[in-house]
């Protein structure tokens, strides 16, 4: 029988081996734990910790919330028919704010290609100024190794290399709810070059005709981490 | 003697003697159960408590099994869950036990939070399931504000047993170190 989803994150420890579990356990003259949920990955790496985490694996079960389902709206002036959602989660809270982007440009938020649904275009993940404990974050490794390095990557182009990886994100632009999608975040290491260039972006995929409708230039792009507890939906709000 | 159902709220339980650690430390005493597992978010120092240890290591000594699983959580920064000390303390007591076993929990993302304490003796069909809200410290089974309801099964009545199969099942294929031959029906 293989190892279902949820299994796999525990292990039994012994005197001989504690020490390799160390880097995850309290020590003495810290503070004491406050039960908050794991959205706080915002250190530097840290190789021990990266060490004691790699002793655990297996596929983290997904989690289901009560259905929700929004009806057909008909948006004035667009003649656009926004189909009915039917959501399997809904949303209840979100994490921390984990990124912002002010004053979105053209190239963010325009799909230059005629198939919306190609999923070329998105937000360029850059420094944008995001500060984390009073640090300007390293867009080069933020978002790829901090963020999002739970998620399974995939190379999908070896020269340049390239990988993406595939998250839910919950979405709401202007106020309005656009529910769970599913987005892909590419990452172009080579796009470093030594000029800090950005090297990860948001995929607006399906999205993408009904982003350049609303012309969404000069809107902020906010991110936020997962509702405590959860791995999954992060959220988009542009506002 | 508990109630078949009982609800104990701390600090004022433990004013009358009758606290989660006092409930702990009475029933690994008292023979009726076989087996001890417990699912805990966090092992605190000052949870290895002379006296609990003490009539833990009685019961191993009378060959119970204690099978226990604490959170190794780490939120970022400073701050995680169990604590190390706390653990050394626990394995160093038992370590010449091979009927006491003590799991880590870490999935990344995804807090171990889980506050369970089960006796059980299958052969006399009882268990006794304790979920609330007590860590494994002295704030979480005696000073803090917290409740703890304690629930007597007998694994003769359907429902009961359904329930501490339920528990049993989660214990073991989740919050147990996997082993593809120990997966449960």
């Amino acid at each position: 029988m293989t190892m279902r989803d949820g299994q796999g994150f525990a292990k039994l420890v012994t005197l001989e081996t504690l020490d390799s579990f160390a880097p995850l356990l309290q020590k003495a003259g810290r503070g004491e734990g406050t039960g908050r949920g794991g959205r706080q990955r915002q250190a530097p790496a840290d190789p021990e910790l990266e060490a004691a985490e790699a002793l655990f694996g297996g596929t983290s079960i997904r989690v289901r919330r009560p259905r929700a389902i929004y009806a057909p709206r008909r948006r004035p002036g667009l003649g656009i028919d926004e189909p009915a959602v039917t959501l399997d989660v809904i949303p209840i809270g979100r994490g921390q704010l984990i990124w912002r982007k002010i004053n979105l440009p053209k190239s963010d938020v325009q799909i230059v290609r005629r198939q919306a649904t190609n999923p070329t275009g998105g937000v360029r993940l850059t420094q944008a100024r995001f500060t984390v404990e009073g640090r300007k974050i390293d867009q080069t490794t933020y978002f790829r190794n901090i963020l999002f390095d739970g998620f399974p990557w995939t190379v999908i182009r070896q020269v340049p290399f390239k990988d993406a990886t595939s998250v839910r994100f919950d979405i709401t632009i202007l106020g309005q709810p656009y529910g769970i999608r599913q987005l892909q975040i590419s990452n172009k290491p080579s796009g470093e070059a030594g000029q800090a260039n950005y090297t990860s972006t948001l995929h607006w995929g399906e999205l993408g005709a009904r982003v350049r409708e609303l012309n969404l230039v000069g809107r902020t792009f906010n991110l936020y981490g997962p509702e405590e507890g959860t791995t999954e939906p992060y959220f988009i709000e542009i506002t | 003697m508990i109630a078949d159902i009982d609800v104990f709220v701390h600090p004022y339980a433990a004013a009358d003697a009758n606290s989660l650690l006092h409930l702990l430390v009475r029933q690994f005493g008292i023979g009726d159960w076989t087996n001890f597992k417990a699912a805990i978010a966090f092992c605190k120092q000052s949870g290895t408590i002379q006296e609990l240890l003490d009539a833990m290591q009685a019961f191993a000594e009378g060959g119970g099994e204690i099978e226990m699983t604490f959170g190794a959580d780490a939120f970022g920064g400073e701050t995680k869950g169990s604590d190390y000390d706390a653990l050394k303390t626990i394995l160093t007591k038992f370590n010449d036990y091979p009927n006491v076993k003590i799991y880590l929990y870490h999935e990344r993302w995804r807090t171990f939070h889980p506050k369970i304490y089960l006796f059980s003796n299958e052969e006399r069909q009882q268990a006794l399931l304790i979920v609330g809200s007590s860590n494994w410290s002295m704030g979480g089974l005696v000073d803090n504000i917290e409740v703890d309801v304690a629930i007597k099964l007998n694994l003769t009545e359907r429902d009961h047993l359904a329930c501490y199969n339920k528990m049993i099942k989660h214990i073991h294929d989740y919050w147990h170190e996997y082993q593809e031959e120990q997966e449960t029906q």
